[in-house]
């Protein structure tokens, strides 16, 4: 199965399932749980299903393009299922078969995982997922999200596109995926992974980094503030990005760090009680497309 | 036969494995306890796990309660009747309200007054009721070191969600509400071969029924499962397996059906060495190594870990993985988790080959970027720290060695702190620092020091085997020990995050296996200079060294009876002359009863005659008036003068020449009266005793050693 034929198989997969199948966010993110399709309409009572492929970052991973099975660039492929349906590890094995796993061929486990985001102050329990000892997904029961508890409780899944397709075409190095018949990962990734880890890790000027992240925080509380809470949380995953970047120049030390992860998860936490207020002002309108809550 | 029992299984989505060997317990005690209290008579108990079920089994469950009598005491006797005999109005009341006649009346004897009741016979409920009530408590109070939610509007918690509950007693359904499920006589087999739901006839059923799906229900029945099959690949591939006993039970709960398989890995890898590859195998994979008896590849000095691995056999180019589900008759799966294992050794020996690019020594300035605990400055100061902790213990122990060459080991042994591999691995600290050190050319002394400072890790590990490595762990602990407590990190019973009670450990054990005599509260309170903060670290010293007291008892009362561990511990600050003393007390407590309890009889009596005299006058012999008063202190001149002649550090030979002085001492409270009218007498003979009853607790506190009268 071609890379992109994963993702085509997974939006036909789950569209059926009843989600919306929308684009990325365009941001910078570190993972699809940043994106406000999964941070914000995690919030409240309204029902909520979505799916998409997520680009994200994460400078700190990067190996110029040496490394066979890590990146600062990688495709997840993010799924919430809100309020979680109570067949959901069925539905969720249902689409590995639609993926051509065949779950007695291959040995899939449920294995522990607490999950936990300090910069979101969110939490969740649930799994990896492994096959044949691989972790393909993470799979997570959403407890708590920007300090919020949460009711209904959603589901979280979230694909590692790379490790499945590797599986799938049985290549051991990353770079060999084939994304679509003439064009492989390689062609594609190689040059940017090298590029971006050098900028990362060498080239990233500290200084104008630390001014954006600044900057990038007032704007977020002054629009957050405002009422202005969409454009509000976008700079609140600029700063995190920032963040990961200095994280990543190792421009921050180790007793800054936890204050930097601080000031954006406060940030995270008025974005979320400011979503909530805005969905409630609205009268939570989805409850009334779905005719419940 | 019919079916007398009851079976409930919980199904859930996957638990943690860690979760379920004590959930099973909390299973059986709350079931227990229910019947018990419910008045439910049972036989046998049982409860199950693999990671999608709780499973309980009662054997020979009653259908109803015991009848059971209950008594209600009514007005007293005197005014239950009137003159003639007849019932009075009080007596007739309470009847009623008791639902009661005259017949059933009794007479209860309370203390020494008489009432009238009445005994009422109670029906038992039948058990279908009770446990209707009572099952959907028990399930939703069994609690989890982690819990979630899962349903709307619903606070119920549990380890994952709940999916299905069958409860099945004598053989027949019990509808049980919980979770928002209600129980039924349906279940599924192994979720991946057998997931169609079937039902439930009996008990006994139920483990034919789950057995022919692949589930097999026992962890013990799992465990044989792993073990027979482990043994029977590695014989036939002339392997042994390293089954590591917490990982056995760890794959026990984490499989329904399993089955080993055996994998392979690249022999190139084998270049990296044994300890990395087995991390990566068992820690992150869940996989168990074996060792063959033929070399793999030629290895460079020191990568075995400096003699650290078995010597029975070298890491074999295979590994073992147990599989939820049958035979792999297409090799994908133990081919799928090869490609897995062979990208994190990828990892692995990069990291590993990135680390030797640089040494040990050229990484200890990075400490100084990374901070150790608030207010205690970064691990370079920590290093630096233990190091001059280090330079203090040597001469106190009387240890020579060369501290000019090998002081500085204190900073190196962080040193791997900072490097890619225990970044990775981080269960490897100081392991991978010795693999480096030695491969870098360094003294054995000092790559055997960097490995074993962090010894013992638990109960089960040795103490350091070197002589420098004793040190440095010595120092190490001490330093964190102290740090801690001078910024206010306690441990609690529950939690210990920086390991304090196993550094408190630590310090007695190897003090004691290398009868290294230290005052250890002196020693701290020295230490404390070696901190900037050394105010705040002082001010700690008495509660940082109570608490190490307090291991130390626990410690030898693994071994010694408790009251000897409480005569000997506040004597001395040096934990090997408690521990010496502790030791001589068990064996000379042995050598005859009779002398042992006069001893402790006469110690005591001593120290409760003189604990309370202040101010008595030196010692007169001229003032003696008996001839049992002149016979003891000619006793006390002779012993004294013999117990010079003994070392200090003899506990037991001290020890029994104090036994010597019991029986003077003894006839002396025989024959003389102590506190006579005369004063000058009488302090005479007071200050007799003391003489005697210090130098009985110079040694320890006979007195809190309790003796039968």
């Amino acid at each position: 199965m071609y890379f992109q034929d994963l993702i085509f198989a997974l939006n036909s997969y789950w569209s059926k399932r009843g989600c919306i199948v929308v684009q990325p966010a365009g941001l910078e993110v570190g993972a699809g749980t940043f994106n406000q399709n999964t941070f914000l309409r995690s919030l409240g009572p309204e029902p909520w299903r979505v799916a998409h492929v997520e680009p994200s970052r994460r400078p700190t991973d990067g190996r110029y393009g040496e490394n066979p099975n890590r990146l600062q660039h990688y495709y997840q492929y993010q799924v919430i299922l809100k309020p979680a349906p109570a067949d959901v590890q069925d539905v969720y094995l249902g689409s590995l078969r639609a993926l051509g796993v065949s779950e007695r061929g291959h040995d899939i486990r449920f294995v522990e995982d607490d999950w936990e985001s300090p910069t979101l102050g969110a939490w969740g329990l649930g799994w990896e997922v492994w096959l044949d000892g691989l972790e393909i997904t993470q799979f997570t029961y959403f407890q708590e999200v920007g300090g919020i508890k949460l009711d209904p409780i959603p589901v979280e899944l979230t694909y590692g596109l790379e490790r499945i397709c590797m599986s799938l075409q049985g290549v051991d190095n990353v770079y060999d995926l084939k994304w679509n018949e003439s064009i492989t990962y390689r062609e594609m990734h190689q040059r940017n992974e090298w590029e971006q880890s050098t900028y990362n890790f060498e080239k990233s000027d500290p200084q104008i980094l630390f001014k954006l992240f600044e900057t990038f925080e007032s704007e977020a509380k002054r629009l957050i503030g405002g009422g202005l809470v969409l454009p509000g949380y976008e700079f609140v995953q600029k700063c995190s990005h920032t963040f990961n970047l200095l994280d990543a120049r190792g421009a921050i030390s180790v007793s800054e760090r936890m204050k930097y992860i601080l000031r954006v998860r406060e940030l995270a936490s008025l974005s979320a009680a400011g979503f909530l207020k805005l969905r409630e002002q609205l009268g939570f309108p989805l409850c009334k497309v779905e005719g419940k809550c | 036969m019919s079916d007398r029992d009851l079976l409930l299984e919980i199904g859930t989505e996957e638990i943690p494995a860690r979760f379920l060997p004590p959930a099973i317990r909390q299973v059986e005690e709350s079931s227990r306890k229910l019947l018990t209290d419910q008045r439910i008579t049972f036989g046998k108990i049982q409860a199950y796990a693999t990671p999608c079920r709780l499973i309980l089994h009662i054997e020979t469950v009653a259908a109803l309660a015991e009848t059971h009598v209950i008594e209600k005491s009514g007005p007293p006797l005197e005014s239950a009747y009137d003159a003639s005999g007849r019932p009075t109005q009080a007596l007739a009341g309470f009847l009623k309200s008791a639902g009661a006649s005259e017949k059933d009346v009794v007479e209860i004897q309370k203390k020494d007054r008489k009432f009238v009741g009445v005994r009422l016979t109670e029906k038992g409920r039948p058990t279908a009721g009770i446990l209707k009530e009572s099952l959907p408590v028990l399930l939703t109070s069994l609690h989890f070191p982690k819990n979630m939610r899962w349903r709307t509007n619903d606070p119920t918690v549990f380890a994952r969600p709940v999916r299905n509950l069958l409860c099945l007693l004598h053989g027949k359904p019990l509808k049980i509400a919980a979770f928002g499920l209600t129980a039924g006589d349906r279940t599924t087999g192994n979720k991946f071969f057998h997931p169609s739901p079937f039902r439930v006839t009996s008990s006994a059923a139920y483990f034919l029924e789950m057995k022919k799906r692949m589930v097999v229900v026992s962890g013990a029945d799992r465990r044989d499962k792993i073990l027979k099959d482990a043994a029977r690949i590695a014989k036939l591939r002339r392997l042994s397996p390293e089954l590591a006993d917490d990982l056995v039970n760890e794959v026990v709960y984490l499989t329904e059906f399993p089955t080993v398989l055996l994998g392979d890995f690249n022999p190139e890898f084998l270049k990296i060495p044994d300890i990395v590859l087995k991390s990566a195998m068992s820690h992150h994979q869940r996989y168990f190594p074996v060792t063959g008896r033929t070399k793999g590849i030629p290895r460079s000095p020191g990568m075995d870990g400096s003699g650290l691995t078995d010597a029975k056999g070298c890491l074999a180019p295979h590994f073992l993985v147990v599989r939820n589900g049958p035979a792999d008759s297409k090799r994908l799966v133990a081919k799928g988790n090869g490609r897995v294992l062979a990208a994190r050794f990828s990892d692995a020996k990069y990291f590993f080959e990135t680390d030797r690019k640089k040494n040990l020594a050229d990484r200890i300035d990075g400490l100084k970027g990374v901070v150790y605990l608030q207010g205690l400055g970064t691990l370079h100061d920590r290093a630096a720290r233990v190091r001059s902790l280090l330079v203090q213990l040597a001469p106190r122990l009387g240890v020579d060695i060369d501290l000019a060459r090998f002081a500085d080991v204190a900073f190196l042994c962080k040193a791997d702190l900072l490097t890619e591999v225990v970044r990775e691995f981080p269960e490897l600290q100081g392991l991978m620092g010795q693999i480096y050190a030695s491969l870098e050319g360094q003294p054995r002394e000092i790559a055997d020091a960097i490995a074993e400072h962090y010894q013992p890790k638990g109960a089960q590990d040795p103490v350091p085997a070197s002589t420098l490595g004793a040190l440095l762990a010595l120092a190490d602990k001490f330093e964190l020990l102290l740090g801690a407590f001078s910024i206010g990190i306690r441990p609690s019973a529950s939690a210990d995050p920086y390991g304090l009670r196993r550094a408190a450990i630590g310090i007695a054990r190897i003090l004691l296996a290398r009868a290294w005599h230290l005052p250890v509260r002196k020693f701290a309170e020295e230490a404390s200079s070696a901190f900037s903060n050394s105010e705040a670290v002082r001010k700690a010293v008495p509660e940082a060294m109570d608490f190490f007291r307090a291991r130390l008892e626990a410690q030898l009362k693994e071994s010694h009876p408790a009251e000897f561990v409480a005569a000997c511990l506040n004597v001395s600050d040096d934990p090997c002359e408690v521990a010496g003393k502790v030791a001589a007390f068990s064996k000379v407590s042995a050598e005859g009863k009779e002398k042992w309890v006069t001893l402790l009889r006469t110690a005591k009596r001593a120290y409760n005659i003189v604990k309370a005299e202040k101010n008595l006058p030196a010692l007169n012999p001229a003032l003696f008036q008996q001839d049992e008063e002149r016979a003891l202190h000619r006793a006390i001149l002779d012993w004294r003068a013999h117990v010079q002649s003994i070392p200090d550090r003899k506990y037991t030979e001290r020890l029994r020449s104090i036994l010597q002085m019991a029986e003077p001492l003894h006839r002396f409270f025989e024959k003389v009266f102590v506190m006579v009218e005369d004063a000058a007498v009488r302090q005479t003979r007071l200050a007799l005793i003391k003489t005697i009853s210090d130098a009985f607790r110079s040694y320890a506190e006979f007195d809190r050693i309790a003796v039968g009268d």
